[in-house]
């Protein structure tokens, strides 16, 4: 069983966190402006490089941050010193079809959201909605009291065992006690509900992928 | 396994048949319901595009606590929509039936238009026959 992406959005609808592991098709890095600073160092704008000298390719996705000096803790809003982390992978990425992040992390959005909507609207009770399934792909989501939604995809055979509570879905909840608690909340240095910063920082992708690759169903 | 309603949405996003066999979910007046196909129809279509290793089908199954929502996408874009408990594991070939009944006394009507609302006393009784008696 396989796990392609983790995003977490906040309450006002903007992605904060992005993470992904077996994904084949990748999106493109988002535009300038159109994605928080701090949400996926791999997703975020990238200044198109001049020289031309191809840098390290990254092969775990612990990589993704610059850490050459020290650990990164927090984002600073201007990243002036972030390099794009590989200039030949972003090209391969950007061919084909694939949506620029911003405008997938949108359509993410907008779908748990209609489908949240119309689940309340449906039920008599005010019911959650948990997952939906594709063909080839299964979406899990995970609200917290907060309005912080924790969203991944999976493939379909993951959690098809019809078991109540769902273990995907408790993995969720978990990166949200864990990781979410001990590195978000309690960093002093990730500006909560910002409106204008994500919260991606070292720690927290360390053991979000940490834990995430200790699930018994994780391949 | 209960089955709670069905819908019938055209190619175009319209609710052409609609019908609700238990309760448990909550009774919504017609237009409601319409709205709420028309929003199915769209987060059916993104879903599609949203697969992460290339393309993909729409949103087959969508589940809530208590119950869930099978689609049948069938190739003329036809969509059927059962609404049943959550651990229902005959929703699919349920609606295989559902897409039979509907090609036998739908689509081989000659009073009936394609993509309008399906009013065809026949449809009624054979829907009701396969899923009025599925309560238990």
């Amino acid at each position: 069983m396989t796990i392609y992406s983790l995003y977490i959005f906040d309450r006002h609808c903007a992605c904060v966190y992005y993470h992904d592991w077996h994904r084949t098709k990748r999106p493109r890095p988002a535009g300038k402006d159109a994605l928080l600073p701090g949400v996926s160092r791999v997703m975020s704008y990238q200044a198109p490089v001049t020289d031309g000298v191809p840098q390290s390719t990254f092969t775990s996705p612990r990589n993704t941050l610059v850490s050459s000096s020290g650990i990164v803790v927090a984002v600073n809003a201007d990243e002036e010193v972030v390099k794009p982390p590989s200039s030949n992978l972003s090209i391969s990425q950007a061919q084909g079809t694939a949506l620029p992040f911003d405008e997938e992390a949108k359509l993410v959005y907008g779908v748990i959201f209609s489908l949240r909507n119309m689940i309340k609207k449906l039920s008599k009770r005010d019911e959650q909605f948990t997952a939906y399934r594709t063909s080839n792909y299964k979406l899990h989501l995970y609200e917290t009291p907060s309005l912080y939604k924790f969203v991944l995809l999976t493939d379909v055979r993951a959690d098809m065992t019809a078991s109540l509570p769902s273990p995907v879905r408790f993995a969720l909840r978990q990166i949200y006690a864990g990781p979410f608690l001990e590195f978000v909340v309690r960093n002093p240095l990730i500006p909560m509900d910002s409106r204008t910063q994500g919260i991606d920082n070292e720690y927290f992708r360390a053991s979000v992928d940490r834990l995430i690759r200790g699930l018994s169903f994780f391949q | 396994m209960v089955v709670f309603g069905l819908w019938v949405i055209n190619k175009a996003g319209g609710l052409v048949y609609q019908r609700s066999f238990a309760d448990g979910l909550s009774q919504l007046t017609a237009n409601e319901n319409l709205v709420l196909a028309g929003t199915l129809h769209g987060i059916h279509a993104i879903t599609s595009r949203l697969g992460p290793t290339g393309s993909s089908s729409g949103a087959q199954v969508i589940e809530a606590e208590t119950f869930k929502i099978t689609i049948l996408h069938t190739l003329t874009s036809t969509k059927f929509v059962l609404f049943t408990s959550l651990h229902d594991v005959n929703a699919e070939p349920l609606l295989q039936k559902v897409y039979e009944v509907y090609a036998d006394a739908g689509m081989k009507n000659p009073f009936h238009a394609p993509e309008m609302p399906i009013r065809s006393e026949k449809f009624d009784t054979r829907i009701q026959a396969l899923l009025g008696s599925t309560q238990a």
